[in-house]
């Protein structure tokens, strides 16, 4: 359980990445959803003890992220969106540093990077050095850090980004299997859709919604998206608005095209589109 | 003290490049042994001794003082710092695991000068012993001021300058090469404050080629223990 109160944090420059933001997530997947610079990064990082808020408070399974760091670090185990691998190094011995970090017994690293590389089908490439695998190889090494972690929470920053379908899948499929609660970020709705139990809208630092999947879909009340050349949302060139079913039909066949709503049209009404006059 | 993080560090950053990347054996080679010819030109030969003995000291204080780059980029480009700092290992921990991995990067160099002192009649067992231990303390020293300048660059461009610079001004100005009795007594004291003077002045008084200064090894454990305690107290690990 982690309960956020009136987190903000603000950078020494004066940029607000979180504003006052509260939350109590419980799930055993979370998914927190955003545009780039919403926020999403800072929140987690701020979660995962990389950085110090500026004011609020955050308790991890009781504990306070201030007062008990190092308790919290134990329990804790965090994968950084932007987390490159060290090309000289293979997947073992990435994991096997990792697990060695977070304090496992030597006996106990050996079967649980076996089972993270096995579960990632990088089993073959254990002893490779990570400069010759593939980008999508190269991002599940972090991943297969995550899964052996025996951590009590885990944070993952965007984990399948620039992952092809069948290693998305593959990550997915861990997740789903692992025995503690996951905290991810991501920008693809369905992988949110897939694997959240619970899903936090956050935009400019603040948390606009939160809920499980259908329940933030109940908020279109039946209305489908219309997209064409006016709307009252605004994105890039293209005009987009929410309607009934019954008024949606009268666009169609006059440059416009329908399409039920989705969690992508959560993040237009709510800060990702521009409103039009 | 996880001890056990810290020797899997120095495989994942040390050990990794020895067993899979042969042009790392003559890396930390190549710039003493070219500076140790350029001193056999220029000295006809004389202060070849001081070359040999002053070689296991820059191969060590390079490639330790690499560290500054390396952290930083570790940080800045990798993430990897972000990955420990949310785990119990401190900075301290962290500095330790860089330190043993340049000393594992270096030991092809270190057995290269090893020969080499055996060539030029240096050699004995205890004074390549306490060469060793003072490498040892030179590792750990220059690696804590490494971490602590590389915790505080902010961005990925120009890492590498200030790499280079601190490297240069802490291990090519101090007398490695040269007897550090050529120097007034006021220029010994403040080239004092980089380790690599300390360990440098130490190794010419185990071979026997200056009298030995006593202050100097115990200055030298002195920089390990104040330079740990600066790191542990002013490095940047988890962001403000």
């Amino acid at each position: 359980m982690i309960e956020i109160r009136r987190l903000t944090k603000r950078y020494a420059d004066g940029t607000t990445a979180v504003s006052n933001l509260s939350l109590t997530l419980g799930k055993k997947i979370t998914g927190i959803l955003g545009r780039n610079g919403a926020g999403k990064t800072t929140t987690l990082r701020i979660l995962s003890t990389q950085m110090m808020p500026t004011s609020g408070t955050v308790r991890i399974n009781g504990l306070d992220l201030v007062k008990d760091v190092d308790r919290i670090r134990g329990i804790i185990a965090s994968i950084p969106q932007e987390a490159k691998v060290m090309g000289i190094a293979s997947p073992m011995e990435h994991v096997s540093m990792y697990l060695n970090a977070r304090g496992l017994e030597k006996d106990e690293i050996e079967g649980l990077a076996k089972g993270a590389l096995k579960e990632l089908n990088m089993w073959q490439v254990r002893d490779k050095p990570t400069a010759d695998l593939s980008g999508g190889m190269k991002r599940k090494v972090f991943v297969a850090m995550a899964i052996a972690s025996k951590a009590e929470i885990i944070f993952l920053d965007e984990p399948t980004t620039g992952l092809d379908p069948i290693s998305r899948l593959e990550v997915w499929s861990a997740i789903k299997k692992l025995d503690c609660d996951t905290v991810i970020t991501t920008h693809y709705m369905e992988e949110a859709k897939e694997l959240a139990d619970e899903v936090v809208l956050i935009d400019n630092g603040r948390c606009v919604a939160q809920g499980s999947v259908p329940e933030l879909l109940k908020s279109f009340n039946g209305k489908v998206r219309v997209e064409g050349p006016t709307g009252k949302y605004k994105v890039g060139g293209m005009r987009i608005s929410y309607l009934s079913a019954a008024e949606a039909r009268k666009f169609v066949g006059k440059g416009y095209y329908t399409r039920p709503a989705s969690l992508e049209d959560l993040l237009i009404v709510n800060g990702g589109g521009a409103i039009e006059d | 003290m996880r001890t056990n993080f810290i020797l899997s560090f120095m495989k994942f950053n040390g050990l990794s490049w020895i067993t899979k990347s042969p042009a790392s054996w003559i890396a930390n080679i190549v710039t003493p042994t070219c500076l140790l010819f350029v001193i056999y030109v220029l000295s006809a030969g004389k202060l070849m001794d001081f070359a040999v003995a002053g070689g296991f000291v820059a191969i060590v204080s390079t490639a330790t003082l690499v560290t500054t780059g390396e952290s930083a980029m570790f940080r800045l480009e990798f993430r990897l710092q972000d990955l420990i700092i949310a785990t119990r290992v401190g900075v301290v921990e962290y500095a330790l695991g860089f330190a043993f991995a340049s000393l594992v990067f270096c030991a092809p160099g270190i057995a290269f000068f090893s020969i080499i002192s055996i060539a030029f009649g240096l050699f004995s067992v205890w004074k390549l012993a306490a060469t060793f231990a003072v490498i040892f303390m030179l590792a750990l020293a220059t690696t804590s001021i490494a971490m602590l300048v590389g915790s505080r660059i902010r961005r990925t461009i120009g890492m590498w300058s200030i790499s280079g610079i601190v490297s240069a001004f802490m291990s090519l100005i101090p007398p490695t090469f040269y007897p550090y009795t050529e120097l007034p007594k006021t220029a010994l004291y403040l080239l004092a404050i980089s380790p690599v003077t300390p360990a440098a002045v130490t190794i010419q008084g185990i071979y026997g080629l200056a009298p030995m200064n006593y202050y100097m090894p115990v200055l030298l454990v002195l920089e390990v223990l104040v330079y740990m305690a600066i790191l542990r107290k002013f490095a940047k690990w988890r962001e403000e």
